[in-house]
């Protein structure tokens, strides 16, 4: 598992890594029963330090999403899509809220939305995984 | 339990300077430490310390027990401010040496560190600049093994790319079940590896927890009114002031002061704001 760690975001780094799990999660990519990457592998991978990534594998299990198996790591959950869609959906109501309060147009910012999903719109998924 | 435990430490110099002003901190299995703090406020000192090079006022433990003269032998490798070693000799040279100091030291290690820092392990040490002295000077210490590593300005001299390989080979130590205490002044670098940080000013304790948490205890906000509390405050217009204030009482000032506008923050920003406010105070 790779992805890239945004230090100067003011959103913790911790927190960064919990998402990009949820996503995996969400999109099939992590399915119920396999195994989070080791905690050493992905601070190795994506260059945090061990604690951090501990911290949230630690959240995770808190929040229902992975089991931690004594000994030989975190394995995803069979958890409802739904409660990972509906943290992504707040964040993007969020968002939504910014643009209307900067006086974005309503058709303006749907026109975005679907030149993201393309015109299809179906099988291009719901959290695009940016790689780059 | 804490590996090293770090309590009230004070030290004030002839001249009447109190470098240390009762500082406490710890270190924990596995972790980088990094203390963060501008030139002179206490960093080299507060390392000296603990290696015993000076004499210092409070208590420092290892695994609960005082740190004596034999535990810091034992346990940790020291990387002095001033990266000198012998002259003459060249790299080759300085690891044989190292070699038959000590049999922690192991040579074919020292010499993939030479790789990894691509320098030449023929060239004098005096013929060398300045970061591929300090390179020089990591490739023995990280080559010698033990518990814990301190390093004072490990990055010094050094340039971005070679900084960062360096602090990868910082973070990969605790990978093998190592500690860090390291010094820096470049905000980027304590960001990116350290566990926990002290921020250090003028001797004091301004800030200690990992990176996460101190951006979380601290916003912004940008108002022209005058706000009641907050660390700092500074000018950014004509009318604005950018607030950074503490993150328990943000609910609290947005409630009173509706025109107060919540901004992004910056650990760059958090660290001016501590470091700041005791300019203000002083």
């Amino acid at each position: 598992m790779w992805f890239k760690v945004d230090y100067r975001s003011s959103k913790p780094v911790y927190e960064q890594i919990k998402e990009r799990i949820k996503e995996q999660i969400l999109t099939k990519k992590l399915n119920p029963g396999e195994y989070l990457p080791s905690i050493r592998t992905l601070a190795q991978d994506i260059g945090v330090n061990l604690n951090t990534v501990s911290r949230s594998y630690r959240e995770l299990e808190a929040e229902g999403f992975v089991l931690s198996e004594k000994g030989l790591g975190y394995t995803v959950k069979t958890v409802q899509d739904d409660k990972i869609e509906t943290e992504i959906m707040d964040e993007f109501a969020k968002y939504v809220k910014k643009l209307k309060r900067s006086g974005i147009p309503q058709n303006k910012a749907i026109e975005t939305i679907k030149n993201i999903y393309g015109n299809g719109g179906e099988e291009s998924g719901t959290c695009p995984d940016k790689q780059s | 339990m804490a590996l090293v435990q770090i309590n009230s430490l004070k030290k004030s110099y002839r001249s009447g300077v109190r470098a240390l002003k009762k500082i406490s901190f710890d270190l924990q299995d596995n972790e980088v430490l990094a203390l963060l703090g501008p030139n002179g406020a206490g960093k080299t000192t507060a390392l000296k310390s603990i290696m015993g090079i000076i004499k210092s006022g409070g208590e420092i433990l290892f695994k609960s027990r005082p740190l004596t003269r034999e535990d810091a032998l034992q346990n940790i490798v020291f990387v002095p401010e001033e990266k000198n070693l012998y002259d003459h000799f060249s790299a080759k040279q300085l690891s044989k040496i190292a070699k038959q100091l000590t049999p922690k030291f192991d040579s074919s290690k020292f010499d993939s560190y030479m790789e990894v820092f691509e320098l030449n392990k023929n060239q004098k040490f005096s013929h060398l600049s300045n970061g591929m002295k300090t390179l020089v000077y990591l490739s023995l210490a990280f080559s010698t093994d033990s518990l814990i590593y301190i390093l004072d300005e490990p990055t010094w001299g050094l340039d971005p790319l070679m900084r960062n390989t360096v602090l990868r080979e910082i973070r990969n130590l605790t990978f093998n079940g190592k500690s860090v205490i390291y010094t820096s002044h470049i905000l980027s670098e304590v960001e990116k590896t350290a566990d926990r940080i002290v921020i250090l000013n003028k001797g004091k304790i301004r800030e200690f927890d990992s990176m996460d948490e101190i951006k979380l205890k601290y916003a912004a906000l940008s108002s022209s009114q005058d706000l009641p509390s907050y660390i700092s405050k500074k000018r950014v217009s004509e009318s604005d002031f950018l607030y950074i204030v503490r993150s328990s009482e943000l609910t609290m000032l947005k409630n009173s002061y509706p025109s107060a506008r919540q901004e992004e923050i910056s650990f760059e920003d958090i660290f001016e704001a501590l470091v700041r406010r005791d300019s203000d105070v002083d």
